[in-house]
């Protein structure tokens, strides 16, 4: 008993000692909280104030702002001296510093998380579109409503006030999507060696069946190698659309807005089938539903000879290099040989580029932002680097840039090219070898795409997140094995596959989709 | 906590009793003040499981929701696999590694010496170590479908067909127990050689002269000496047999879908449910809850404890 006791009283010192220490964190946090009601209610008198402002902030007379700005990528060699020069630049054109932190893809997702719960100085930040809702619902993002028309003009100049303000929630507009070929279309790609060797026609390519007959061939001449890898062959020809999650789907996009099950549906029965059929006639790489390493790593390494991929305009460029051999590409359309590309809300939004409610000055983070999306000198710094030592134009050209003399893609120290992913590549040089009218391409690609009718629609989760916890975990558990093949049992894995996703609460979220599309589409009409 | 012990024993005066122990509180202090720190105040982030949290308002400010950050935890049909399969994992793990620690103790002590003896202590600690990720990828050079030892190798001497490993749910539990083990049981090895290190050697002497063999030494002297480590050890691992090694579960399996009905626990189900969301209210909920129920089994099996042998308890 004495000793019980004792545990006791040291027990309620703990949490005296706690009660001090909450008592420091409600005054924080109550702090905060006003300091973020006194900004709002500030808001009208600085918008009020824009010209002076902006006259303010290119004539340097008052000290520069810190903009801090994430963003994943790999490590270059030569960042910081790039990083400096955008700093001078930024010091120049706003009078802010540029400090950025760059993290690796693999925990981009991770570290923003923390910086957002953490309250970390952080300004503008690429937000990842499936991750979107949760921190609107946690209040973690601005809503770019509120500035963009006093501070980003150009932007929505640039880009169209429609497709600028198209990653939203409810009205509340999260982020910018960076200029990308946004829409998708898949396809396979190949070695070309062994295609040529083998005499395979690849323009015959036209349809997934069509495949079987390549890999047999391949697998007859090549018994050593995986004919292909990848860890799903079903969702590669996305002629419906996810509504992100892919819990509850449109089927016949460009027409339809019923939500249905996709899992239940004849189309995707057929690509398991077909997927089945392909494992077990050895033609799939037998560890593909579990393997971690890349398909280009994979080709480089010679055990393999093809994968799937989303093909855009100038596709082979970065794809040749990532394999270090030459591949051929065919697009896969759909099984009655009809072929479109897609464009759904995911793929344009798939990176947006927001303001993170811990920005110290939302309206300099505005500005920025704006800044980014229209400068060319920006754009060129950190795709390129420095013009000089990373990269040059192209004798007799305006618009295209090349590694400087005996500069490559061994020995170069900073070559980004994030293009698809830094805020507006359309106002930056193009790197040689790609067409001179690639951003008119990509344009075009993007509008000849079939839109879904939920295109610009995002639904919000936070009513359904007990379930989606479930859901995800029962696809984890049965989506790769199918969209592989490594089942012995398509059918018997299909039906408990879907008698967990339904267990598992999935009606509850077709129906909460649903009834947000159809007010959505109200909205629209 | 012996000293302190004594010291109420003996009764002394305040003053006294502060003026002779202070220098051992004040060792005491840097080790308390890292717990609290480090430990209790945490422990304040506990409140985030029942709120909805806004972080616009700040964590103080958002809503109370009660339990409902909770629910996810119960609410799907695979709430009972996991608990199952964290639960008898970790009453395998705790039993094998106490038992197979305890014996390999024995053996190294008693019949190796010399250098001999440190190489082995050595050897059967290096696994633990390792980091899980190179484990997952050394049971993968022997478990890999198409390229793995057991498939190219193994199997074909006994004129036996290949194994899908990481499509076939049956195999796992034996293959993680095993992984496990061979991990894990060098370091509870190591406490129980110190432990049997630590016993006079007189005992043995007395007990020699008295005729005992070697079976007779081991289960009158060392068994009994080491006792106390193995209660303390146990029950440690009592308090975190909510918990699972993420690391064993996500990263040897390679996350095969395939196997989750025998290698899913809590850990690992939260991560996947949660990694997409982000949902920190309800990944607190998971850790209380996990904390919560290991708090209450290390209360009851000291309390259980004490009841049998009261010196050997805990607290």
């Amino acid at each position: 008993m004495e000793k019980l006791k004792k545990l006791f009283a040291l027990l309620l010192a703990a949490a005296l000692c706690l009660t001090v220490f909450t008592g420091c964190g409600n005054n924080a946090a109550q702090s905060a909280g006003e300091a973020g009601a006194s900004s709002q209610t500030a808001k009208p008198a600085e918008s009020e104030s824009t010209v002076s402002d902006a006259s303010n902030s290119t004539g340097g007379s008052e000290e520069p702002h810190k903009i801090v700005m994430i963003y994943p990528a790999d490590e270059q060699e030569d960042q910081q001296k790039v990083f400096d020069a955008i700093n001078e630049l930024t010091l120049q054109e706003l009078n802010m510093t540029f400090e950025p932190i760059v993290v690796g893809w693999g925990d981009y997702n991770n570290k923003v998380n923390l910086m957002l719960s953490g309250g970390d100085e952080l300004d503008v930040l690429p937000v990842y579109n499936q991750l979107a809702a949760g921190y609107i619902n946690a209040g973690q993002l601005v809503n770019l409503m509120d500035y963009i028309y006093d501070y980003g003009q150009d932007i929505l100049d640039f880009m169209g006030e429609d497709v600028a303000l198209s990653a939203s929630m409810n009205g509340f507009v999260y982020g910018i999507p960076s200029n990308k070929e946004s829409a998708t279309k898949g396809g396979i790609v190949m070695r070309k060696d062994i295609v040529d060797e083998l005499n395979i026609d690849v323009e015959a390519i036209k349809t997934y069946d069509d495949l079987a007959g390549v890999f047999a061939q391949v697998k007859a001449a090549h018994p050593e190698m995986d004919c292909i890898s990848g860890t799903d062959f079903t969702s590669r020809n996305e002629n419906y659309d996810q509504l992100f999650d892919s819990f509850g789907v449109l089927l016949d996009q460009d027409k339809n807005s019923t939500v249905v099950n996709w899992y239940e549906t004849e189309e995707y029965r057929t690509r398991c089938l077909r997927s089945q059929s392909w494992y077990q006639n050895g033609y799939v790489k037998l560890d593909a539903a579990t393997s971690t390493e890349s398909s280009t790593n994979l080709v480089k390494a010679g055990t393999l000879f093809s994968f799937l991929a989303n093909i855009k305009p100038g596709y082979l460029v970065q794809t040749n290099s990532l394999c270090g051999m030459e591949m051929v590409y065919a697009y896969l359309g759909n099984d009655d040989g009809t072929e479109s590309n897609y464009l759904h809300t995911h793929n344009v939004n798939f990176y947006n580029w927001g303001i993170a409610n811990n920005s110290q000055d939302k309206v300099k983070a505005m500005q920025f932002l704006n800044f980014a999306y229209t400068s060319k000198a920006f754009n060129d710094l950190i795709n390129w680097g420095i013009e000089g030592e990373h990269y040059e134009k192209v004798d007799g050209s305006d618009v295209f840039v090349d590694y400087p003399e005996g500069v490559n893609d061994g020995n170069v120290k900073y070559h980004l090219n994030m293009g698809w992913f830094m805020p507006n590549q359309y106002v930056g040089s193009i790197w040689n070898g790609q067409p001179e009218d690639i951003w008119q391409e990509y344009q075009d690609f993007n509008d000849s795409a079939q839109k879904s009718v939920a295109f610009g629609f995002m639904y919000d989760a936070s009513s359904v997140a007990n379930e989606l916890v479930a859901l995800n975990s029962v696809k984890e558990e049965y989506a790769n094995a199918l969209a592989t093949g490594s089942v012995s049992d398509v059918d018997a894995t299909l039906k408990e596959f879907n008698e967990k996703l339904y267990a598992a609460g999935l009606q509850k979220v077709i129906d909460t989709k649903q009834e947000q599309l159809d007010e959505w589409l109200a909205k629209q009409a | 906590m012996v000293q302190q012990k004594q010291a109420v024993k003996k009764r002394l005066g305040k003053a006294e009793k502060v003026k002779r122990w202070l220098p051992l509180y004040l060792m005491l202090l840097p080790g308390a003040l890292y717990l609290i720190i480090n430990n209790y105040i945490p422990m304040f982030g506990m409140v985030i499981a029942f709120k909805k949290v806004d972080f616009s308002k700040g964590i103080l400010a958002s809503d109370w929701v009660g339990l409902k950050n909770f629910q996810f935890l119960f609410a799907s049909n695979d709430a009972f696999v996991i608990t199952r399969n964290t639960l008898l994992y970790n009453l395998a793990f705790i039993f094998l590694n106490t038992t197979l620690g305890i014996l390999f103790a024995i053996f190294i002590c008693d019949t190796v010496s010399g250098r001999l003896r440190k190489i082995y202590q050595s050897t059967i600690l290096f696994p633990f170590l390792m980091s899980m990720v190179i484990v997952g990828y050394i049971v993968y050079a022997f478990f890999s479908m198409q390229s793995g030892i057991v498939n190219k190798s193994i199997l074909p001497l006994f004129g036996k067909n290949p194994v899908f490993w990481y499509n076939e749910p049956k195999y796992w539990p034996a293959i993680l127990i095993f992984v496990n083990t061979w991990k894990g049981v060098g370091y509870g090895c190591l406490i129980y050689i110190s432990a049997i290190n630590g016993i006079d050697p007189t005992y043995y002497e007395a007990a020699q002269l008295d005729g005992a063999g070697k079976l007779k030494q081991i289960w009158h002297i060392t068994l009994p000496c080491i006792l106390p480590s193995v209660i303390t050890l146990t029950l440690l691992s009592i308090g975190k047999i909510f918990y699972s090694d993420f690391g064993l579960f996500y990263q040897v399996p390679r996350n095969s879908g395939l196997l989750y009905s025998t290698t899913n626990v809590i850990d690992t189900y939260v991560y996947r449910g949660l990694m997409e969301q982000g949902n920190i209210g309800m990944s607190s909920a998971a850790g209380v809850y996990q904390s919560a129920v290991g708090f209450i089994l290390v209360l009851l099996s000291n309390f259980v404890v004490r009841r049998a042998s009261e010196e050997n308890a805990l607290f």
